[in-house]
């Protein structure tokens, strides 16, 4: 009957994937035992030089020997193919450790905390800013003052705020592997064709983009300016007045003072006044499409807009066309952005602390590093690479980089994720009229000082 | 054979009642197939664009080409074959199993009066009613202890046995007559005779049912083994939409193509499991 | 006068053991015509499958809910019910000044009760999409029981949405529903509105998408529960002039009865638990507008860490499906005829 020929195809099927399965769980045995030897914290981290190296300093130098996973996510399969060829290098430099690499296609942060949770976590892996803390505060991760103490390390060569980013109570637990800052991308040919200069405060931006609506004359140009419905741009906006999220010792949350609710009022302004518009009123759904098609002539947004314009295919000029800025400021405000940062970190359970900490230090020193900032998926976290050719040849993400010296990491203690949570509707809210700037902040702010802190 | 309500002997096909009815019928129909599908025809058309941009949709694509289908094929970190033996392995194991066993449980849930019967069937719907992802980190770490992270029996272990299925199944047989059951034991069939013999042959639309459902459950099913999977060997077919994904933007045109690879199976599974839905059911064996 | 052997002490004994014993499987429910070998013997591998991978887990989380426990750190601290009462207060219902005063603004405002408020939409929700696809479903199934032409086509048609993964069909109804969206651009100027941005029409948009995918499964399973129908029943309504009407109501829907159960509950259970089309078709935005009761779970339990307060929200909800079905439930059993 035709119910057995079914049966047998599913059997058949079983056989073949059976076959298949063997031949991957021999593949899959090799790789995540962690060789044990060599635990030998001093010496590696005394006369590391750049470049990868076995850890053979004076003293008695001891071979580490470790198999390790490597795990991130992957913002697109370019990231992926790079990370595999640094992984590939380090394996061939160095004869006692093998290194694999895991891209986790989705859900990364729920992924990495479960297996952390159970024990189960790859050896080295990436911890976005925005969380970092509350891995930390549960003891999951490997401190790194070692590494970072090295000489050749050259810890004062970071960006101090990025740093400070991974540090909590005191120690470093994660060194940054690149950023992102947030510019004001501007189109150069419709501000020529309005007549206006890059703005450089916050009534000139409101001026610019006045003058932008009325002259533009491009088909596509729906609105000077574009920002998601839940105030992106915001959060540096109130760091520029003078604002902050927490107080100074984290306990309580204080946004909604008068410098973040002037902050949200001009944002909300632009948008009252027809100057700024949210996705779903225009046709493209994020920054870096509204400005390729020509919508809308400024948007606030950060480096990984770059690849998408520089790969435009629809409109090859807008690539020229489109030149960065840092952020205007109030007139009474100082310098500031939002830096978007990620750390390689360890796992506390590293079957090799050793092991982890080389890959760490190989990943991000000096020579890694710029590797990974040649690609342009993210700017390098290190102040003296904005001396790099690559950034003679790509000025743009050179602004960007320098601005790495006024950011303000995206992250608010071991509670990030829930207070994020908790403003981002309130901001939703005013921004689309729902609510006043006040009422919103101010409610975001007693939910969390009751339900949070 | 006639079997349903409206084709009896001496049904009138003819006159104009019948072709008003039949035409609204077909219309209604009809304009409730074009709302279903009209969307995969979009995805479809997009798949064949090239480069499509968020707003333009059209019913054809303006530039003609498999260059998204080809960039799936070719990419690097998107194993096509390996996570479509992987899947097929994971869905049609889930599938044998919940059929064996979910079967068996049914039966014995609708025609076999035991002790705790009612409350034990109570107690299986109920998990349905909690979320999968509540139980899920308590399985993780069942699954670390017992070493059947990133295998395959750990992927396909805690889906064996699905309420849904037990559920079903209970009902299908329950609404089949006893009379039938004591019919065969009384000619000396043992209870896995009666069931073996005479229902679990008459349960075959209900056994599709469950079939397709299962597998396509499981097909679909993209949390549970990228939880459980360390490595790109390890994933199955629906990763694919997510790795064609940039963080940043999607690339409408690829993650349409991988949208339909991946439902591609599930289509020929269902068309080869409808001939078994329609299946009257013939009273012959009761008469005499 | 047949004399009857005299039973020794052993015997007799025996027999009054036999009889407590009976007497105690009476109370408990068990009586001899049950056969409980053969029962538990076709449950067996189910059972097992069911205690390590569902109950096991559900105590797991159930214990887990009186505790502050995080994935990261394990077992916090022990609050009992504390998690419970954050999650439920504030309550609809106050006592003020000796009387019971309803507070309805804690469903509509999500700053007063993220709980309560997405509970309401989850209901809203449920109540939209509940009847429509049941009898939508029903619908379809009768139609294309008749002799129709293309029947396999039409209902491989009906079939396609509920193939394609939650997450694909969000994906694209997202890309729909936006303001310069297809929809938008069959619909005449004066209805076109920011379907997917306005927090008045995203839950409708979420909607819309559950019924489009959900009217094909509950097809399915009336095909198979129509099936079981015999023509015979059928014939005697016919022949007693039973009209159309008539044999759909007394023959078609009382034999649909089991399956009626069956997509009754299941559709109850899916409406109350629909999590993945709201996350990835608006992240539970804008404004908490799409935020429903497992959406919230979520957020709580995995992006915020706070497990024990998803719990005993899923506790929660899992009493209200209780309910639900439990009331199904008896009302079967008292109407069920079993044949």
């Amino acid at each position: 009957m035709t119910d057995d020929s079914r049966n047998n195809g599913s059997t058949r099927r079983r056989v073949i994937a059976g076959l298949g399965a063997v031949g991957a769980a021999g593949v899959l045995a090799g790789c995540t035992s962690g060789g044990g030897g060599g635990q030998n914290d001093n010496s590696e981290t005394s006369g590391d030089d750049s470049g990868g190296g076995q850890s053979t300093t004076e003293g008695t130098p001891t071979p580490v020997s470790a198999d390790l996973t490597l795990s991130g996510w992957a913002a697109n399969n370019e990231e992926s193919a790079l990370l595999d060829e640094l992984v590939s290098n380090f394996n061939d430099e160095n004869d006692g450790i093998t290194v694999e690499y895991n891209a986790i296609q989705s859900k990364y942060k729920q992924k990495l905390r479960t297996q952390l949770g159970a024990g189960n976590a790859p050896d080295v892996f990436y911890v976005d800013s925005g969380y970092f803390s509350s891995f930390a505060d549960a003891d999951v991760l490997l401190p790194l003052d070692d590494l970072a103490a090295a000489d050749s390390f050259n810890t004062d060569d970071f960006f101090q705020p990025l740093l400070d980013a991974f540090r909590h109570d005191g120690t470093l637990y994660g060194i940054p592997k690149d950023f992102s800052t947030l510019g004001l991308f501007h189109n150069t040919a419709m501000f020529e064709e309005a007549d206006v200069g890059v703005p450089e405060t916050w009534s000139e931006l409101s001026d610019a983009l006045s003058a932008l609506d009325a002259n533009v004359s491009n088909e596509n140009f729906k609105a000077p300016m574009i920002e998601y419905a839940n105030g992106r741009a915001w959060w540096a906006f109130l760091y520029q007045n003078g604002g902050q999220v927490l107080s100074d010792d984290g306990s309580e949350a204080v946004f909604a003072s008068d410098s973040g609710v002037e902050a949200l009022e001009f944002l909300v302004g632009l948008k009252e006044d027809g100057l700024l518009a949210v996705p779903s009123d225009l046709g493209s759904g994020w920054h870096g499409a509204a400005l390729a098609s020509g919508e809308v002539a400024t948007a606030v947004l950060g480096p990984w807009g770059l690849p998408f314009l520089e790969g435009y295919e629809n409109n090859p000029d807008i690539n020229e066309n489109v030149d960065i800025a840092h952020l205007p400021t109030p007139s009474d405000g100082e310098r500031a952005t939002i830096a978007y940062t990620v750390s390689y970190s360890a796992s506390a359970n590293t079957s090799s602390a050793a092991g982890s900490k080389e890959l760490i230090r190989s990943l991000t020193s000096d020579e890694g590093m710029a590797q990974w900032a040649r690609k342009g998926l993210a700017l390098s976290a290190r102040k003296s690479h904005s001396e790099l050719d690559y950034y003679d040849e790509h000025p743009r993400r050179r602004t960007l980089l320098e601005a790495g010296e006024w950011s303000h990491p995206f992250s608010f203690g071991p509670n990030s994720e829930a207070i994020a949570n908790r403003i981002r509707p309130q901001l939703e809210a005013a921004m689309l009229g729902e609510k006043s700037p006040s009422d919103a902040l101010s409610t975001a702010q007693e939910k969390i000082n009751s339900e949070v802190l | 054979m006639a079997r349903s309500d409206y084709e009896y002997p001496g049904y009138e096909r003819s006159g104009v009642s019948y072709w008003s009815k039949t035409t609204i019928l077909y219309l209604l129909v009809t304009a409730g197939a074009l709302w279903m599908t009209l969307p995969f025809w979009w995805t479809l058309t997009t798949s064949l664009s090239a480069s499509p941009t968020a707003a333009t949709v059209s019913f054809i694509p303006a530039e003609f080409t498999f260059q998204n289908f080809i960039t799936l094929w070719e990419r690097p970190d998107i194993l096509l074959v390996r996570w479509f033996l992987n899947t097929m392995l994971f869905a049609g194991a889930v599938t044998a199993f919940n059929l064996t066993f979910d079967s068996l449980a049914g039966y014995a849930l609708a025609k076999v009066d035991f002790w705790g019967r009612e409350k034990i069937f109570l107690g299986f719907i109920s998990t349905m009613m909690i979320p999968g992802m509540v139980t899920l980190i308590p399985v993780y770490l069942l699954l670390v202890e017992l070493g059947w992270v990133n295998t395959y029996q750990g992927l396909i272990a805690p889906l064996v046995a699905q309420p849904l299925g037990i559920f079903l199944l209970r009902q299908h047989f329950k609404s089949l007559p006893s009379a039938l059951g004591d019919a065969a034991k009384i000619d000396g069939c043992n209870e896995f005779q009666t069931f073996y013999k005479v229902y679990l042959p008459l349960a075959k639309p209900a056994l599709a049912t469950l079939g397709i459902f299962t597998f396509m459950g499981a097909w679909n099913n993209f949390q549970w083994p990228l939880i459980i999977a360390n490595g790109a060997e390890m994933y199955t077919l629906p990763i694919a939409l997510f790795a064609v994904r940039n963080q940043y933007f999607a690339e409408w045109g690829l993650m349409m193509a991988a949208a339909l690879i991946i439902v591609a199976p599930v289509i020929v599974a269902f068309l080869a499991a409808q001939n078994y839905f329609i299946q009257g059911m013939s009273l012959s064996g009761m008469k005499g | 006068m047949a004399t009857e052997p005299l039973q020794s002490t052993a015997e007799r004994t025996t027999e009054r053991l036999r009889s407590v014993l009976h007497n105690l499987k009476g109370y408990a429910g068990i009586t001899e015509d049950q056969n409980n070998l053969m029962g538990f013997a076709f449950i067996a591998p189910n059972i097992l499958v069911f205690s390590l991978f569902l109950l096991g887990p559900v105590l797991f989380a159930f214990y887990v809910s009186f505790q502050e426990w995080s994935i990261l750190a394990g077992a916090g601290e022990w609050t009992g019910i504390g998690n419970y009462v954050d999650v439920l207060e504030p309550l609809p219902i106050s006592y003020v000044d000796g009387s019971l005063q309803w507070r309805p603004e804690v469903f509509m405002d999500p700053s007063t009760s993220l709980w309560w408020y997405s509970l309401k939409n989850t209901f809203v929700y449920a109540i939209g999409t509940v009847p429509l696809q049941i009898f939508g479903g029903l619908a379809v199934a009768l139609m294309l029981d008749k002799r129709v032409r293309l029947k396999k086509a039409y209902r491989a048609a009906y079939f396609m949405p509920v193939m394609l993964s939650g997450a694909a069909s969000a994906v694209m109804w997202r890309w729909f529903l936006a303001g310069d969206g297809v929809i938008n651009g069959i619909l005449p100027t004066f209805l076109e509105h920011n379907w997917a941005g306005d927090p008045g029409t995203a839950l409708g948009g979420v909607m819309l998408m559950a019924i489009w995918g959900g009217i094909g499964s509950n097809m399915i399973f009336f095909l198979a529960g129509l099936q079981n129908i015999p023509e015979e029943l059928y014939e005697a309504a016919r022949i007693d002039g039973a009209s159309r009407w008539h044999r759909f109501r007394h023959v078609t829907w009382p034999s649909l009865g089991n399956t009626n159960f069956f997509v009754f509950v299941m559709a109850i259970i899916s409406a109350f638990q629909v999590f993945g089309i709201a996350l990835v078709f608006s992240q539970g935005g804008p404004v908490y507008a799409t935020t429903t009761t497992v959406l919230l779970i979520y957020q709580r339990a995995f992006e915020e860490g706070a497990f024990g307060e998803g719990a005993a929200m899923a506790f929660l909800l899992f009493l209200l499906i209780f309910a639900f079905s439990y009331y199904q439930y008896r009302y079967r059993e008292e109407t069920e005829v079993d044949y």
